[in-house]
């Protein structure tokens, strides 16, 4: 699309899709328990419970307030870190990644609220979906069956698309009915409660921003980590963490202000190294080579201009989609209310648009059904869907690092707990697993 | 996931490493789950170390055989329609069978939603972005 643009309108049309993309996904995920992206998976273990109790502006208005400053607050840590920056990212290797990847993949042992062996085991299912594909490592195929579409693995957007959106799709049509249950007020009021409700939790803002912005800054981990990290974070150390999963508005706030905050982070070893942060950044070093910049180390000092730019625009683009989205969801919350009759076959086609969409490939769109039929018997038979997407995600980063460090060690596991940063990730995997069983000691002991 | 287990072994040592461990993992969970839909003392004690809740969702009185048809076959028919007769063609064709057989609107107004959604794709892909949907195995043949 920016082929035929000017490189400064290139860089502002980037910086805004990927400043606005993140909101937009929260959308779904609230109203339709699908994520746009995956990073917005957290935000549907509480967005959409609202939504079911007719409070889907409510979660609107905090996601797209969440957002808006989350993304802020990303970008003015980045700016004010750039100067130490390389420093910071150096400290990252491949025993490190792979620490980061565990950490990731513990937030799934807390986050499945009272489901744990079931979650365990869809991020088993994740992780073996992960594996299928070209091995990076020994350099063979695995589990593809003879089935050429699976020599690039298992891809995550049929993925996402079969399990939550056709999945809900087809659970909403056996059972009948509206998404919203409750009564539902679509009042400027209600989503004006869910914008003072950012205000009233800035604690939980500025934890999940600073948590999106780390992450972010680590290249390759991505938003779902960071997402999921701060959602898991914030329920632990609430007072009331059985409320998540059921509609506390503070799961929406934790899970929105990291995934907007991480594009902040992004730009850090981006910016340092020329190394993209995330996908997204891999997208705006493509687009600046289309138009004739050189990426690298160099980036910031020699093309500062387009730099700032693509700053100004990302920042403006999570103000304005959250306007946005505050102004439209007054209609937005009426999806809510639509009968599942129209709304069932309309989402499913165009959830199937979107998978064929993605690469031009039909078996996208067999895969995006086929987990269809997999994530309605998960719904149906109470197996967390959103683990599997977790394990799937972050998989093959586990296992490349794991390889890479055994590498780099000359087989010796010590090398996973001789580094500094690693041994902090260790310790912070350890307290993410026995928070939960220490806060049950402790009740039970006080009676 | 035996299965996974079985044909791990085929690999190099590096390629099944972390498959073997995730699979032998995932069946003694498999076996954990079990015991506990078993519900024996020793699983009691288990739920209570695992902080494990009765699922307090209402359970779904859905009869499997309405299930069945609505997660595998309507949707089954969708992706068969796609293959042969291409995306905005089968979208047509499904809303409105949808609406007009399953929800029991009528043809008008299954008609007019259908072409709705189907136009505002072709508008969005075709024409916007100028994005070739698939076109099916009667005009191109099928291919992966």
């Amino acid at each position: 699309m920016t082929f035929g643009m000017q490189p400064d309108a290139a860089i502002v049309l980037v910086g805004g899709i990927m400043g606005s993309v993140p909101f937009g996904g929260s959308i779904s995920a609230i109203l339709l328990n699908t994520p746009g992206v995956a990073p917005n998976a957290a935000t549907c273990f509480d967005g959409y419970p609202l939504a079911r109790k007719g409070k889907a502006g409510m979660a609107i208005g905090a996601a797209a307030t969440a957002s808006a400053l989350g993304g802020l607050i990303g970008v003015g840590v980045m700016l004010a870190v750039i100067p130490i920056a390389k420093a910071i990212v150096l400290l990252f290797g491949p025993p490190e990644f792979f620490m980061l990847g565990v950490l990731g993949l513990s937030a799934i042992a807390v986050s499945t609220g009272g489901k744990l062996i079931r979650g365990l085991i869809s991020g088993g299912f994740g992780l073996i979906l992960a594996f299928v594909g070209f091995d990076e490592v020994g350099g063979g195929l695995r589990y593809t069956a003879g089935i050429e579409y699976l020599w690039d693995g298992v891809q995550l957007v049929p993925v996402l698309t079969g399990l939550f959106a056709i999945a809900e799709m087809i659970n909403l049509m056996t059972v009948g009915g509206r998404v919203a249950t409750g009564a539902s007020a679509a009042s400027l009021g209600n989503v004006m409660a869910g914008v003072k409700a950012v205000f009233n939790n800035v604690t939980t803002l500025l934890r999940s921003s600073a948590i999106g912005t780390f992450i972010g800054a680590v290249p390759g981990i991505g938003g779902t980590v960071a997402s999921f990290l701060s959602y898991t974070v914030t329920r632990q150390i609430s007072k009331d963490p059985e409320s998540f999963g059921h509609g506390n508005i503070q799961g929406v706030i934790a899970s929105e202000a990291a995934n907007n905050a991480k594009d902040g982070g992004s730009l850090i070893p981006t910016l340092a190294f020329g190394i993209p942060g995330s996908a997204e950044m891999a997208v705006f070093l493509g687009v600046l080579v289309l138009h004739g910049f050189e990426p690298g180390p160099r980036l910031l000092l020699d093309h500062e201009d387009v730099i700032y730019g693509l700053i100004m625009a990302l920042s403006l683009s999570c103000v304005f989609a959250s306007v946005v989205g505050l102004g439209l969801s007054r209609y937005l919350v009426m999806v809510t209310r639509t009968d599942v009759h129209y709304l069932a076959p309309v989402v499913i086609s165009i959830a199937l648009i979107g998978a064929y969409a993605l690469r031009s490939s039909f078996g996208d769109v067999v895969a995006a059904m086929v987990f269809g039929v997999i994530g309605y018997f998960m719904v149906r038979f109470d197996y967390p869907r959103i683990t599997l997407v977790i394990a799937l995600v972050l998989g093959g980063i586990v296992e490349r690092s794991y390889h890479q460090s055994l590498m780099m060690s000359g087989g010796s596991h010590d090398i996973f707990f001789t580094r500094p940063v690693a041994d902090v990730l260790l310790t912070l995997i350890a307290i993410s697993l026995a928070l939960p069983m220490l806060r049950l000691l402790t009740r039970r002991f006080r009676g | 996931m035996l299965g996974v287990l079985i044909g791990a072994y085929a690999y190099e040592s590096s390629a099944r490493a972390l498959p073997v461990l995730v699979a032998w993992t995932t069946i003694i969970l498999l076996l954990l789950e079990i015991m506990v839909q078993a519900r024996t003392a020793l699983v009691s004690r288990i739920q209570s170390l695992f902080q494990i809740k009765e699922n307090d969702l209402e359970p779904q009185r859905v009869p499997i055989r309405r299930a069945l048809v609505y997660a595998v076959g309507w949707p089954g028919f969708l992706v068969m329609l796609i293959a042969v007769i291409g995306i905005l063609p089968a979208v047509l064709m499904y809303i409105f069978l949808s609406l007009k057989l399953v929800a029991g609107k009528t043809v008008q107004r299954a008609l007019i939603v259908a072409l709705a959604v189907t136009g505002l794709s072709w508008l969005l892909f075709e024409w916007v972005m100028s994005y070739q949907l698939y076109r099916g195995m009667l005009i191109n043949g099928l291919s992966l």
